[in-house]
C-alpha cells in the first residue's frame, strides 16, 4: 500500500514538474490552444491606430508610429513613455491587408510598462484599435508565440491572407547588453468587426 | 416576393460593400477587385473584374506592376456570368504607396480601384521591447515546480527505504 502510495507521489511530482517547467520556459506544455481565425471578414482603408484597448488585460494606451533602428530591427516607445505602444509605419495599418506590427514594452528599467500582461492573453479575447478615420478595428487573439529575438518567423511580418495584427513585447530571460531579453513574445490577432467611435 | 428577396440581397451586397473597403469600382456594372487590397512589392496579387456580356480578355494597366490580360472564367457562384481573373506581381523595388489600378474591357468601359503597396524587409532580429525592471521575476520560482520536486523526493525516499528493508 505504501509503495503505491510512493509511487503515485513520484508519478505527481513528475506531473507537476512538467507542468512548472512549460509554465516557467513558455515551452508548449498544457499551452491554450489557438484559435482559428474566421472565413469571412471585413477590410478597412488604410488609417494609422491611434489607440489600443486590451480589456481582458487592462490595456488602453495611446499608440504613435515608429520606424526603424539603426540595426535594422523595428523602433521602441521611448522607456519613459510607460504606457504607450508603437505602430510601425512602413507595414500595413490595423484593417488593411496584412499584419499591423504594433511593439509596447514588457517594462521598463524600474517599473512594468504597457504590455506586461501581453503574455496572458488567451486565444478568443478582444484587441480593439481605434484609427484616426475615426474608426474602430476589432481584432480576435489567434495565439500568443515566443520566440528568440534572433529566430522571429517571416509570418509575423509577411503575411497577407487577411487584415491581422501582431503585438509584440519582450519575454523570457534577461540577457542584457544590446538584446536586452532574450525573446519576443508575440500576440497573433485577427480583425474580425469595426465599428464607427 | 421577388421585391422583398432583390432588396434583401441589395441590403447584404451593400453591407459587405461597407465593410470590404475598398469598394469595387462600378460603371456600368463593371467592376474590378485586387486581393490583397495591401500587399509587400514581391508579392503577388489576383485581379478579379467583370466587363458586363464581354468574354474577350481585358487588360489591367497599374504603375505597380505594368500591364497584365486578364480572362474571362465562369463566375463559380453564378455560371450564366463571366468574370475576369488573372494574376500580377509587384516587383521587389517598388516604392511604398497608394497605386490606381484601371482595368480596360473589350467594350472600352473601364473600372478603377486602389492597390496598397508596402515595402519593408524582415528586421534582423526582434524588437527591444523592455527595460529590465521584471528581469528578477523573468524566471520566477512557481508552485507547481517547487511541490513536484518535494513530491519526487518524498516518492523516491519512500520507494527506496522499502527496498532496502526487503533485502
Amino acid at each position: 500500500m505504501k509503495r503505491v502510495a510512493a509511487a503515485c507521489l513520484l508519478l505527481f511530482g513528475l506531473f507537476a514538474v512538467g507542468i512548472g517547467v512549460g509554465k516557467q520556459t513558455g515551452l508548449p506544455l498544457f499551452q491554450r490552444a489557438a484559435k482559428a481565425p474566421p472565413g469571412e471578414f471585413p477590410v478597412l482603408d488604410p488609417s494609422p491606430p491611434r489607440q489600443i484597448r486590451i480589456p481582458s488585460i487592462g490595456v488602453d494606451a495611446p499608440v504613435h508610429g515608429v520606424g526603424r533602428e539603426g540595426d535594422g530591427s523595428i523602433a521602441v516607445p521611448s522607456l519613459k513613455l510607460r504606457n504607450e505602444a508603437g505602430w510601425y509605419r512602413e507595414g500595413p495599418s490595423p484593417g488593411e491587408y496584412g499584419p499591423a506590427i504594433v511593439v509596447g514594452h514588457v517594462d521598463t528599467k524600474d517599473k512594468p510598462a504597457v504590455f506586461h500582461r501581453l503574455k496572458e492573453v488567451a486565444p478568443g479575447a478582444r484587441i480593439e484599435i481605434a484609427r484616426r478615420d475615426r474608426t474602430v478595428a476589432i481584432f480576435e487573439v489567434n495565439s500568443v508565440e515566443q520566440y528568440s529575438k534572433r529566430a522571429v518567423p517571416s509570418n509575423v511580418y509577411h503575411d497577407y491572407t487577411r487584415p491581422a495584427l501582431r503585438l509584440i513585447t519582450c519575454g523570457g530571460n534577461w540577457v542584457g547588453g544590446d538584446t536586452g531579453y532574450a525573446d519576443n513574445i508575440v500576440v497573433f490577432a485577427s480583425l474580425i468587426a469595426s465599428r464607427p467611435k | 416576393m421577388r421585391s422583398v428577396l432583390r432588396a434583401a440581397a441589395s441590403a447584404g451586397a451593400l453591407s459587405v460593400g461597407i465593410l470590404a473597403a475598398p469598394v469595387p469600382a462600378q460603371a456600368d456594372g463593371e467592376f474590378l477587385r485586387v486581393t490583397p487590397s495591401t500587399i509587400q512589392a514581391g508579392f503577388q496579387i489576383e485581379i478579379e473584374g467583370f466587363c458586363g456580356d464581354n468574354v474577350n480578355p481585358a487588360t489591367v494597366r497599374s504603375e505597380a506592376f505594368g500591364v497584365v490580360t486578364i480572362t474571362p472564367v465562369p463566375d463559380q457562384k453564378n455560371p450564366n456570368r463571366f468574370l475576369h481573373r488573372g494574376t500580377a506581381t509587384i516587383p521587389t523595388d517598388k516604392s511604398p504607396r497608394a497605386y490606381p489600378v484601371t482595368m480596360t474591357c473589350p467594350s472600352l468601359q473601364s473600372a478603377t480601384t486602389i492597390l496598397h503597396v508596402v515595402n519593408f524587409g524582415v528586421p534582423p532580429h526582434g524588437p527591444k521591447t523592455g527595460g529590465g525592471a521584471l528581469a528578477g521575476n523573468a524566471l520566477p520560482t512557481n508552485g507547481f515546480t517547487l511541490a513536484g520536486v518535494g513530491a519526487i523526493a518524498l516518492g523516491s525516499v519512500l520507494l527506496l527505504r522499502r527496498k532496502k528493508r526487503r533485502t
